[in-house]
C-alpha cells in the first residue's frame, strides 16, 4: 500500500471519528433515555469539549412551564461613598417601555449578566456571590466598583436598584417589581435592598 | 472507494463556498466593530472579569463559560494596548478572510482570536459565539480562496488561473455540513418533550422578552401568528436532521431554514445566530445556483480542471 493511501485512510479515519462524535453528542437522549445512547452522548461531548468544540446549542429550551415571563429589566447603578455617584440609569426606559431594534452590546451584556441573579436573589434564593450563577452579578459589580467615576467618588459599596417588568402570557398585562441591593466593594458579599 | 472514502474525498464543485467564506467574514467584521465602543469595558484588564479583577480577587471561583474556558487568555492580559492590539488582529484577519486575501491564514487567525475573545465573555454572544469558529475553521480548511476572492486575482495575473468553479475535495466542506445537522439535532430534538414549544408559546417568549424581542408590539393580539411561527421552527429544526442528509429535500429543506433564520432575525436580536445560521446552511443549496451570482458565472472553456467532478445539491 502506497505512502499516500496509508495517509489517506489515516485522514478519512479522522474525519469518521470527528463527524460521528459530533453526531453522538447530538443525540436526541431527552427523547429516548436509554442507558447507552446517554453514555455515548456524554462520551462525546465530554472529549468535544475538551478540545472546544460545541456541537449545538438550545437558545430557547421552552422547558419552564411559568405563567409569567421577564418582559423588560431596567437599571440605576450607583457608587455609594462619601456621596451617591450615578454610574449608569435606564429607568426612564422601563417607564416609557421603549423597546429598541438595535441595542447597544454593553448593555445587552448588562441585561444577561444581572437578570438571573437578581431575580434568585429577591426570590430568596440567596447564594454565595461565588456560586456560578451569582458570579456575573460579582463580576459586574467589580467592574464598577472600580470604574474612575466610582474611584473619584471613593465608593465603598456599588448599589443595584433594579425595575423588572414582568408579561402575564395568558391575559398579556403586565405587572412591576422593584428589587436590587448593595455590594461592599471590599467583600464579594451581596446585601439585599430592605422592602 | 468506499461510500464513505467517496463523500469525504471524491472532488465536487461547489461555489457556495467562496459565499459562505465571505460571509462569515462579514458577519465578524460587523459584530467587533459594533464592540469598539466597549472594549476596555468588556475585554480590557479594568473591564468586567478582566486582569485587574483577577489581581484583586486571585482566589474567587471566575466563571467557566460553558466551551471555551480552555481558552480565557484575556485575563492574563495587563496592558490595554495589547487587546487593542488583538481586536486589530481579529478584525484585519475577518476582513482579509471576507475578501479572500491570505484566505487560509486569514480564516485560521480569525478562528483562534475569536476564540479568545468569545472565552472571556460568553455572556455577550448568546451561544452563537460557541459556534462560530468550527464553521470559520471547516470553510479555511477547504480552498475558500480559490474563486472570488483577491488570492484568485492575484493568481490571475500571475498567470495561474483556476476558473471560478474549480474541484475540490470536500472532506472540510462536508464536516460542516455533518456539524449543521448536528446543531439542528441539538436544538431541534429536545423541543419535543418541552412545554412551551409543544404548546406554542415560545416565540412568544422570545419576542415579548425585550432582552430578545425588537419590537414593542401587542405580541399578546397576534397570538395565532405567533403559534404558527412556533410549530414551523418545532418541525423544521428536527425535521432539518432528516431532510438535509438528501439530495431530493435538501435544497427545499435549506430555502426553509434559511426562511425560518430570517424570520428570527426579523422580530429578534439574538447576537449573530441567524446570520451565522444563514452562512452555514447555504452549504446545502446546489452549485448551480451560485453561478447566478456576479463574479461566478462560469464561461465556456473557462474551467481548465480536466475533473468531471460532481457539483453539490
Amino acid at each position: 500500500m502506497s505512502r499516500a493511501r496509508l495517509l489517506r485512510l489515516f485522514g478519512l479515519s479522522g474525519l469518521i471519528f470527528y463527524s460521528g462524535s459530533l453526531l453522538a453528542s447530538s443525540l436526541p437522549a431527552a427523547l429516548l433515555p436509554f442507558g447507552p445512547i446517554v453514555t455515548l452522548k456524554r462520551a462525546a461531548q465530554v472529549l468535544l469539549h475538551s478540545v472546544g468544540v460545541t456541537p449545538g446549542l438550545e437558545v430557547f429550551s421552552g422547558q419552564s412551564g411559568a405563567r409569567a415571563i421577564l418582559h423588560m429589566m431596567c437599571f440605576r447603578i450607583s457608587a455609594v461613598g462619601a456621596g451617591t455617584h450615578v454610574l449608569f440609569d435606564d429607568f426612564e426606559r422601563c417607564h416609557t417601555r421603549r423597546v429598541q431594534a438595535l441595542r447597544d452590546p454593553f448593555q445587552v451584556f448588562q441585561v444577561a449578566s444581572l437578570a438571573g441573579p437578581l431575580v434568585d436573589l429577591d426570590l430568596g434564593y440567596r447564594q454565595s456571590l461565588a456560586s456560578e450563577p451569582m458570579q456575573s452579578l460579582f463580576l459586574l459589580s467589580d467592574y464598577y466598583c472600580h470604574v474612575p467615576e466610582a474611584e473619584r467618588a471613593q465608593a465603598r459599596w456599588v448599589s443595584i436598584e433594579a425595575r423588572y417588568i414582568g408579561l402575564n402570557l395568558d391575559d398579556g398585562s403586565t405587572g412591576q417589581v422593584d428589587m436590587g441591593g448593595r455590594r461592599d466593594c471590599r467583600r464579594p458579599g451581596w446585601e439585599l435592598r430592605r422592602k | 472507494m468506499s461510500k464513505l472514502e467517496q463523500f469525504f474525498f471524491e472532488p465536487v464543485r461547489f461555489r457556495g463556498l467562496f459565499v459562505m467564506r465571505a460571509a462569515f467574514g462579514l458577519i465578524a467584521v460587523f459584530y467587533y466593530l459594533r464592540l469598539a465602543p466597549h472594549l476596555e469595558a468588556l475585554y480590557g484588564p479594568q473591564g468586567v472579569g478582566g486582569f485587574a479583577t483577577a489581581q484583586r480577587w486571585p482566589t474567587f471561583p471566575f466563571a467557566v463559560t460553558e466551551g471555551f474556558e480552555n481558552f480565557e487568555l484575556l485575563r492574563q492580559v495587563s496592558q490595554p494596548g495589547v487587546v487593542w492590539a488583538l481586536w486589530l488582529g481579529l478584525l484585519l484577519s475577518a476582513l482579509l478572510f471576507a475578501l479572500g486575501l491570505c484566505t487560509r491564514p486569514a480564516g485560521l487567525v480569525l478562528s483562534a482570536l475569536h476564540v479568545v475573545f468569545a472565552a472571556h465573555q460568553p455572556r455577550l454572544s448568546m451561544g452563537w459565539a460557541q459556534l462560530y469558529p468550527c464553521f470559520v475553521l471547516y470553510v479555511a480548511l477547504a480552498p475558500a480562496g480559490r474563486a472570488w476572492s483577491v488570492d484568485a486575482w492575484l493568481r490571475r495575473r500571475r498567470g495561474r488561473h483556476d476558473g471560478v468553479n474549480p474541484a475540490f475535495a470536500p472532506w472540510a466542506l462536508r464536516l460542516l455540513q455533518v456539524h449543521v445537522i448536528a446543531m439542528y439535532a441539538t436544538a431541534g430534538w429536545p423541543r419535543l418533550t418541552a412545554r412551551a414549544w409543544l404548546h406554542g408559546e415560545t416565540v412568544l417568549h422570545a419576542v415579548a422578552d425585550t432582552r430578545f424581542g425588537r419590537w414593542g408590539l401587542d405580541w399578546h393580539g397576534l397570538q395565532p401568528l405567533l403559534v404558527f411561527a412556533t410549530y414551523y421552527a418545532l418541525f423544521m429544526e428536527p425535521a432539518a436532521t432528516l431532510l438535509l442528509p438528501f439530495r431530493a429535500t435538501r435544497r427545499w429543506c435549506a430555502l426553509a431554514l434559511i426562511a425560518l433564520h430570517l424570520g428570527i432575525e426579523l422580530v429578534t436580536d439574538l447576537g449573530m445566530w441567524q446570520f451565522m445560521m444563514i452562512a452555514a446552511v447555504l452549504a446545502f443549496l446546489p452549485d448551480a445556483w451560485f453561478g447566478k451570482l456576479p463574479g461566478l458565472r462560469e464561461r465556456e472553456g473557462a474551467n481548465p480542471e480536466p475533473t468531471q467532478a460532481p457539483s453539490t445539491g
